[in-house]
C-alpha cells in the first residue's frame, strides 16, 4: 500500500501523526492531498463537504464543535468523515465499548466525569463525552442539564436499561485533562480512565466481575493517531465511517442539554 | 481483651461500655480496641438481646446486661459507646452525659432531627461531657494528612465529589470478626437483605425514604469532610436525587457556591471503591478510603497542582483506631474534644440534604 498524502502545514500536530504512520501517510508534494484535515471549529461540516467534493478520499475533523451544518452533509460524504474526538476517539474507548456491551442491560448506574483545563469549550466537550458514553454505556435515553456554572456543568439522564446516568464536566488547571467512564452493575462493572488527547499514555479500562478484575490490554496510542488510522482505512476502501450518523443521532440529546 | 486494669506506666485503663452489641460493636469497635489494649478495657456490654450481650461481653471479659441504666450505673464504665439503632442515639447520648461519664462515642448520626441535636448540645454544654461522633473518616490519618496538604483548597474548591461503591456489609464484617446473631433490620442495606421485599419505587414516598436512609446511613460518613469545603449551607439546594438499585443514590447539590456530587451503590460486588474529591481551579484532592470494618490501614490522600502530586499514606491504622485514640487523649486531657457546634452543624448539613431530597422527590411529582 502506498502512503496517502496529507497537508501537514496547516494543522498543528499533524506532522507528528504522519511521522508515526510513515507507511500510511506522507506529506503532500505537488497536487492536492488525498486525505484532508479540517479544523473542528464551527463551519466544519461545510469545510468537510468542500474537501470531499475537492477529491479527498477521507476527511478528518479535529476536535469537532457544535455545528448546525451536520445535517446537511451529503450522504455520500458522511461515510468518509472521521470525527477526531479528543476522548471518544481514544482506542481505549473503543476497547471499552466492546467490554461494556454485555454489561449495559444490567447497568444500575452510568457515569462520565470529564476534567478539562480552563478555556475549554464545554459545549464541544459535552459532544465528546456524549459520544464516549454512547459508545461505552449505550445511547442515553434522556439527558438534561442540572447546573451549569463557570467551573462545571452537571447533567442527568437515563440509560436505555433505566439506570441513572450522571455526567459532569469540571474545569481545573491542576491536572491533565481526562475522562472517566463508569458503568456499575449489581455485581461489578467497568471503569475507563481516558487520558488527554495529547498523550499516547493508554486509557486504563478495568472490568470487575464475580471472578475478579481484568485490566484490558493497554493501547499506547493517542486518539488523534487512532482517528488518522481510521481515515487511512476509509481511504483504502476497507471500511466506512459512522461518525456523522452517530453525531446526528445524538444531536437531539445534546440540543436538549444545551437548551 | 486483657483483664488488666492499668497501663504499663501505671495509668488505669479506660473502661468502655457499649450500648448495643450488634455487628458495629462486634466487627468494628472490639477489633479496634483489641489493638489498643494499652489504653482501653471493655468493661460492660449492653444489648436488648441478652444472649448477644452475654456472648459479646464474654469475648472482652466484660460484664453484660440488657439495661442502659445498669450500664450507666457501672462505675467501671468511663466512656460510653453508642452503637444502637439511630432512633435511640439522642436519648442514650443525653443519658450518658447526665450519668457523668468521661466521654461519649456515638455512631453516626448522633441524632435524627435538629431538635435532638440542639438538646444534645445543651446537655453536653451543661454536663461538660465531651461527645465524639463516629465519623471514622474524619479521624483517618490519611484524611488528617490531607488537611495538612491542601492549602487553600477548602476556600477555592468549586466541585466536591463523594463516591461510595460497597459490597454488602457482611462481606467485610466477616473479614473483621465472627458476628454473633447477625440481625436483619435497619443496619442492613434496605434492598439487599433477602428477608425484605422489593420496594415499590413507583411510590415516591418510598423513594424519598430510601434517599433519606442513604444520606443518614451512608453519605453521612463523608459529609463532615464535604462540609469542610462548604462555607455555608443555609442556601443548600437539591438539584437532583435518584435511587441507584438495589441500594444507593445519585445526588447533585448546590451549597455555599459549591457543587456537590454524592454517589453510592451498595450491591453484590466484591470490590469496594470509596473516594472523596475536591476540585478547585488550581488544585485537586483525592482521598481513597479503605472499606469499613476491616483493619486495612488508612486512606491515601493525593493532592495535585499543575506541578506535582503529593501523596500521603497509607498509614498503619484507620479512622476507627483514630477515633479511639482521640477519645483516649480527651479522657487523659491531652487532646481537645471536638467542637460541639461543629458536630451539630455536620448533622444539620446531613439533615438538610435528607430533607431536601425528600422535598425534591415529592415536589417533582406534584
Amino acid at each position: 500500500m502506498s502512503a496517502f498524502s496529507v497537508d501537514t502545514t496547516h494543522t498543528a500536530g499533524l506532522a507528528e501523526i504522519v511521522a508515526s504512520l510513515p507507511l500510511s501517510l506522507s506529506p503532500v508534494g505537488d497536487g492536492p492531498a488525498q486525505l484532508a484535515a479540517v479544523a473542528g471549529s464551527p463551519g466544519w461540516a461545510q469545510r468537510a463537504m468542500e474537501a470531499a467534493d475537492g477529491g479527498a478520499l477521507a476527511v478528518v475533523v479535529g476536535s469537532p464543535q457544535t455545528d448546525d451544518g451536520v445535517a446537511a452533509l451529503a450522504s455520500e460524504t458522511a461515510p468518509r468523515v472521521v470525527l477526531a474526538w479528543d476522548f471518544a476517539a481514544n482506542p481505549g474507548v473503543l476497547a471499552a465499548a466492546d467490554a461494556a456491551a454485555p454489561l449495559r442491560e444490567s447497568a444500575v448506574l452510568a457515569e462520565a466525569t470529564l476534567a478539562v483545563p480552563s478555556g475549554t469549550d464545554l459545549d464541544a466537550a459535552l459532544l465528546d463525552v456524549l459520544v464516549a458514553v454512547d459508545r461505552v454505556a449505550g445511547e442515553p435515553a434522556s439527558l438534561r442539564s442540572l447546573h451549569r456554572g463557570a467551573n462545571s456543568w452537571h447533567l442527568a439522564g437515563g440509560t436505555r436499561s433505566g439506570a441513572p446516568l450522571a455526567l459532569s464536566l469540571v474545569v481545573t488547571d491542576a491536572a491533565s485533562a481526562s475522562l472517566r467512564l463508569r458503568i456499575l452493575t449489581d455485581d461489578g462493572g467497568l471503569t475507563a480512565v481516558v487520558p488527554s488527547p495529547d498523550t499516547a499514555a493508554p486509557a486504563e479500562i478495568r472490568v470487575v466481575a464475580r471472578d475478579g478484575e481484568r485490566l484490558l490490554p493497554t493501547l499506547w496510542e493517542t486518539s488523534r493517531r487512532a482517528s488518522w488510522r481510521r481515515a487511512v482505512a476509509i481511504a483504502a476502501g476497507d471500511t466506512i465511517s459512522g461518525d456523522i450518523a452517530e453525531l446526528h443521532r445524538l444531536t437531539p440529546l445534546a440540543a436538549a442539554a444545551l437548551g | 481483651m486483657p483483664h488488666t486494669t492499668h497501663t504499663e506506666d501505671g495509668s488505669p485503663l479506660i473502661g468502655v461500655g457499649f450500648l448495643g452489641a450488634g455487628p458495629v460493636t462486634q466487627a468494628i469497635h472490639l477489633p479496634s480496641l483489641a489493638r489498643l489494649t494499652d489504653l482501653f478495657a471493655v468493661a460492660h456490654v449492653m444489648d436488648v438481646d441478652g444472649g448477644v450481650a452475654a456472648d459479646v461481653a464474654a469475648r472482652a471479659g466484660a460484664r453484660h446486661s440488657t439495661s442502659m441504666e445498669e450500664l450507666l450505673a457501672d462505675p467501671r464504665v468511663e466512656v460510653v459507646a453508642i452503637c444502637s439503632p439511630h432512633k435511640f442515639h439522642a436519648t442514650q447520648v443525653i443519658a450518658a452525659c447526665r450519668a457523668g461519664k468521661k466521654a461519649v462515642l456515638c455512631e453516626k448520626p448522633f441524632a435524627v432531627s435538629g431538635e435532638e441535636a440542639a438538646e444534645i448540645a445543651a446537655v453536653s454544654d451543661e454536663t461538660g461531657v465531651p461527645i465524639v461522633v463516629g465519623a471514622m473518616h474524619t479521624f483517618d490519618p490519611g484524611w488528617l494528612a490531607a488537611e495538612q496538604l491542601m492549602g487553600d483548597l477548602p476556600e477555592t474548591a468549586h466541585t466536591l465529589r463523594s463516591s461510595v461503591v460497597l459490597p454488602p456489609n457482611a462481606r467485610f464484617e466477616d473479614f473483621a470478626t465472627q458476628v454473633f446473631t447477625r440481625p436483619p433490620g435497619p443496619t442492613r442495606p434496605p434492598l439487599t437483605h433477602p428477608s425484605r421485599p422489593e420496594p415499590d419505587l413507583s411510590d415516591l414516598a418510598v423513594v424519598a425514604t430510601m434517599l433519606e436512609g442513604g444520606v443518614l446511613g451512608l453519605a453521612i460518613h463523608d459529609l463532615p469532610i464535604v462540609r469542610r469545603f462548604v462555607p455555608r449551607f443555609d442556601d443548600l439546594e437539591v438539584l437532583h436525587a435518584e435511587i441507584v438499585r438495589p441500594f444507593g443514590y445519585v445526588f447533585l447539590l448546590q451549597a455555599g457556591g459549591r457543587t456537590i456530587e454524592l454517589t453510592a451503590a451498595m450491591n453484590a460486588t466484591w470490590k469496594p471503591d470509596w473516594t472523596f474529591e475536591a476540585i478547585g481551579p488550581d488544585s485537586t484532592l483525592k482521598v481513597t478510603f479503605t472499606p469499613s470494618y476491616v483493619q486495612a490501614g488508612s486512606a491515601v490522600a493525593e493532592f495535585t497542582t499543575a506541578d506535582q502530586t503529593t501523596v500521603a499514606g497509607p498509614f498503619g491504622c484507620n479512622g476507627y483506631e483514630g477515633e479511639w485514640r482521640r477519645i483516649a487523649g480527651i479522657v487523659r486531657g491531652t487532646e481537645q474534644a471536638p467542637d460541639a457546634a461543629t458536630l451539630i452543624d455536620d448533622l444539620r448539613f446531613a439533615l438538610a440534604i435528607a430533607d431536601g431530597a425528600r422535598a425534591h422527590v415529592l415536589e417533582a411529582a406534584a
